[in-house]
């Protein structure tokens, strides 16, 4: 399997950290300098995660003479659908225009899900004999956020990503991956109300009423999720170096999830990651949940840079869920 | 470890603790000191500081639920105490 190329797409709103500010009433210096927060982008009230997700699919394909017939395998990251059902792989499909004989899913994980994805679709073309895939990206967390929480709001970006996978590529191959989940930890990022445990609409469910708007926004308890972070991934990422027989010293980058600048800092310090190949976009983006990593990759991918490069990938997040890998560049 | 601690340990561990995350905060405080109040800590200092304080306990701080909100020196040395 081999990656060969990512585009991404951008929603039309942006704001800029002094907007984040006032929104939450966090200190600007606090949004920039801690959070790493300089801008990001959230959807305008007319547009859609699936709406997104095309522009990005578009761009990748026109810049690739990828025709939508030629497309077998559609995956869709995504914790934040459009709607319950249909599915967004579905939808997105019928806006590009794919084929009846697609296979197209819905991988509901949030920010581990690109590297799940990537072993995902690895998989499941060297499964199926298909040959070509799209994997992407998109969960627009500004849909599910209040503008006051802090903890939240200062944080996340919306933005979506479309990876093009071929079974027979050579430009980059995908090496063994660490996984790992912690249910025990998943109330530390949470959604309380809204789907099947606490219904609006139900069959033998008592007191079914409308819920409140506290129980149908995003919750993160971030010492939790900071706790998880410098316990877990540390651990994950020498497992995986381990298992590839790669030295840290041999990654020449480090494309981490952006949870934030602290605790991406943090991170690298408790992991012995130099600074200097440590890979950074919230600046840019804020925390796209599972478009932090391609978007990371994408810029690196279009310079030219990672060509004979080994780069280092680790997603972790709501679950509590992580997955770290390392994807090899050819010359 | 933490019923053994002396009043002398426990504050030392935070000072410590303090100066790993944001150097020259641990050498601020005194047992009056209100952390957050006093603004020596932000919120994402915070949580690196109480989890270095538990990684060198070994242990997790139980009564700092996501509801705790008292970060006083003497009350986090009380915590630890009891923890």
């Amino acid at each position: 399997m081999s990656l060969e190329a990512i585009a991404s797409a951008l929603p039309s709103i942006r704001q800029d950290a002094a907007e984040v500010a006032r929104l939450t009433g966090a200190k600007e210096s606090f949004i920039k300098d801690k959070v790493g927060l300089k801008q990001r982008y959230i959807l305008a009230p007319e547009e859609t995660g699936v709406g997104l997700a095309a522009a990005a699919c578009e761009k990748l394909m026109a810049a690739k003479g990828l025709k939508p017939e030629a497309v077998d395998v559609l995956i869709f990251v995504t914790q934040t659908p459009d709607r319950k059902l249909p599915q967004n792989s579905a939808q997105l499909a019928q806006c590009l225009g794919l084929k009846a004989g697609l296979a197209a899913f819905d991988l509901a994980l949030g920010c581990s899900g690109y590297v799940y994805g990537l072993q995902v679709v690895e998989s499941f073309l060297a499964a199926t004999g298909c040959e070509t895939a799209l994997l992407v990206t998109c969960d627009p967390y500004s849909r599910i956020m209040a503008a006051e929480d802090t903890a939240t709001n200062a944080v996340f970006g919306d933005a979506a990503t479309a990876s093009l996978v071929l079974r027979r590529g050579d430009r980059s191959r995908l090496g063994i991956t660490d996984f790992g989940t912690d249910g025990g930890g998943g109330e530390a990022i949470r959604i309380d109300a809204g789907a099947a445990q606490a219904p609006s609409v139900a069959l033998q469910v008592d007191d079914v009423a409308a819920h409140d708007r506290d129980a149908l926004r995003l919750k993160m308890n971030g010492r939790e999720v900071f706790n998880f972070v410098m316990t877990r991934i540390p651990v994950s990422i020498e497992t995986c170096l381990a298992r590839n027989g790669l030295a840290l010293d041999e990654v020449d980058c480090f494309a981490c999830h952006q949870g934030s600048l602290y605790m991406l800092q943090s991170l690298a310090k408790r992991a012995g990651i130099p600074p200097e190949k440590l890979l950074i976009n919230i600046d840019r983006y804020g925390n796209t949940v599972s478009s932090t990593i391609p978007m990371l990759l994408e810029a690196q991918m279009a310079n030219g840079s990672m060509a004979g490069k080994t780069v280092l990938v680790s997603g972790f997040g709501v679950g509590l869920s992580w997955a770290t890998s390392v994807i090899r560049f050819g010359s | 470890m933490t019923d053994t601690m002396t009043e002398d340990a426990t504050l030392l561990l935070i000072r410590d603790s303090l100066n790993k995350v944001a150097e020259g905060a641990g050498d601020k405080i005194t047992p009056e000191t209100d952390l957050v109040a006093e603004e020596i800590v932000d919120s994402l200092d915070l949580m690196n500081f109480l989890f270095e304080v538990e990684q060198t306990l070994g242990t997790k701080l139980t009564a700092v639920t996501e509801d705790y909100d008292d970060y006083r020196v003497s009350s986090l040395m009380k915590v630890i105490a009891e923890n």
